[in-house]
């Protein structure tokens, strides 16, 4: 597995569209670890990722960030923390049609949280299901008291991808101007 | 919006007149009627020609300019559906479902709704807010220039056609009750769906800000806003990430010389949304100097640049 100095991390639960999101701006095909899914409780996607997505940008001195993301299995986390470290953020991304989103979105919350990340939620496949509000999110996050940027996106638009991009870098600025949380 | 339309066929023969009426058929929701006029009917919604057929003097006199038009033309060689021009036959019927939603069934929405007297929508929107979760509140359309969005007031979301996001000009809204003809006809069409409080963050943003803050009160929002426009991604967003760790309008403005005047407008809007707190100005995480190394900075700020300018930021 090639890992970059400079990466930007995907996850989320099955079929969140983690795969979708790093298509959408990587350089290269993406390298994926797909198999048949054979947990059809959790999700109907018929191939899912087991081991790492990863894509690639390159920047105009040679520096490339990876773009990984991570399974969407629990049972892979051993590996989250590896991928994770040094990583300019983590994206989240969370399936609304999924029952359990809110579920979902509290297990990565804390799982990502103990990494020290930067963190942006995107919540993905909005037009499949409509009888659920969208601002059960920010309601759990406000109870929470939790402040991130939460937003409501199509993991296949690249315009998309780019502001959940954007708020990452935009938190990583504001955290170097402020004293307390500011690292050398 | 009616649940009927009128529609007359002109210039065909009797098994293109047929396959046509199949077509329409096909692409106008089922549950909307469709009634085969001739062009004599006072209330027509769609008149569908032959093409050689519509410069002839007495066709001009007859047809309404307001009545939407599709010209048929017989050619195997040209794209299914050309301006307001349909090739025929056709195989698939994805561009003439979408030319009916646009031309016609969207004119239908847009002259049925009884509009509010309302001169400024945003201050209606504001009233949204307040009153939100009533169950029964009632669901809104809200027109713009050249497109419209159902405002679903109860799972707060609003639905548009994704292709017309962009175009929204949020700042010539009118809105109007929406009577349940007009949700139907906008739930069978391609919409895409998006936070309404989102959507009422982006319209008082883009109308801009008339109020000024003072200078040295610390805010916090606890809401990130979620800008639609593509252009304010960066401004948005780093004020969204400066206010939710607590700041003054004074301090983002030394700090990232945004001027004071889009950082009032970022505040007003996040008012709006009820997403902004007052908090004692000791509680700004920006009130001593940052202690990160200028290299660090210059080095990490160099790094993100780079980033920006290959992703198009």
């Amino acid at each position: 597995m090639i890992l970059q100095q400079h990466k930007i991390v995907f996850a989320g639960t099955m079929g969140a569209g983690k795969s979708a999101a790093i298509q959408t701006i990587s350089e290269i095909d993406v390298l994926s670890t797909e198999a048949k899914n054979t947990d059809t409780q959790r999700h109907e996607k018929l191939l899912t990722t087991v081991g790492i997505d990863y894509g690639e940008i390159t920047l105009e001195d040679g520096i490339k960030i990876g773009l990984y993301g991570l399974p969407g299995q629990e049972r892979f986390d051993f590996m989250w923390s590896v991928i994770c470290q040094g990583a300019v953020g983590c994206i989240v991304l969370i399936d609304h049609s999924n029952a359990d989103a809110i579920k979902s979105l509290e297990f990565y919350i804390n799982q990502f949280k103990q990494y020290g990340l930067n963190l942006v939620i995107g919540v993905t496949h909005l037009d499949e299901i409509q009888h659920l509000g969208l601002n059960q999110y920010q309601a759990w996050l406000d109870e929470a008291q939790i402040n991130l940027p939460l937003f409501f996106i199509d993991a296949r638009k690249k315009q998309d991808v780019l502001l959940m991009i954007e708020a990452l870098i935009a938190q990583y600025e504001a955290q170097l101007m402020t004293p307390t949380t500011a690292t050398t | 919006m009616t649940t009927t339309l009128n529609i007359v066929i002109l210039g065909m023969g009797l098994m293109r007149l047929n396959q046509l009426k199949q077509y329409l058929r096909t692409t106008i929701p089922s549950d909307i009627e469709i009634r085969w006029c001739n062009i004599a009917s006072s209330d027509l919604h769609l008149v569908v020609i032959q093409d050689s057929f519509l410069e002839l003097n007495n066709i001009q006199k007859i047809l309404n300019k307001d009545i939407p038009i599709l010209k048929i033309q017989h050619d195997h060689t040209h794209a299914n559906l050309d301006e307001n021009c349909f090739s025929f036959p056709c195989d698939d019927l994805t561009a003439l479902k979408k030319w009916i939603e646009r031309t016609v069934l969207l004119k239908q929405v847009q002259s049925s709704v009884q509009q509010i007297n309302q001169p400024n929508a945003v201050k209606y929107f504001h009233e949204m807010i307040t009153l939100d979760r009533a169950i029964e509140a009632p669901k809104y359309l809200a027109l713009g220039k050249q497109a419209y969005v159902l405002i679903d007031h109860k799972h707060q979301v609003w639905l548009t056609q994704p292709i017309l996001l962009q175009d929204f000009d949020c700042s010539h809204l009118t809105l109007h009750h929406a009577a349940l003809n007009d949700v139907i006809a906008i739930k069978h069409q391609s919409v895409s769906t998006h936070s309404l409080i989102q959507f009422i963050w982006n319209s008082a943003y883009k109308n801009g800000s008339d109020k000024v803050f003072p200078r040295d009160q610390a805010y916090r929002i606890h809401t990130w806003p979620q800008p639609i426009d593509e252009q304010d991604y960066r401004v948005v967003l780093k004020l969204a990430a400066c206010f939710s760790r607590g700041a003054t309008p004074q301090q983002i403005h030394l700090l990232t010389q945004i001027p004071l005047q889009t950082i009032y407008q970022f505040l007003q809007a996040c008012e709006f949304t009820h997403s902004l707190t007052k908090i004692p100005e000791s509680e700004s995480s920006f009130n001593q100097k940052t202690q990160v190394s200028d290299t660090t900075t210059n080095r990490i700020s160099h790094f993100f640049s780079k980033l920006r300018r290959k992703l198009g930021l």
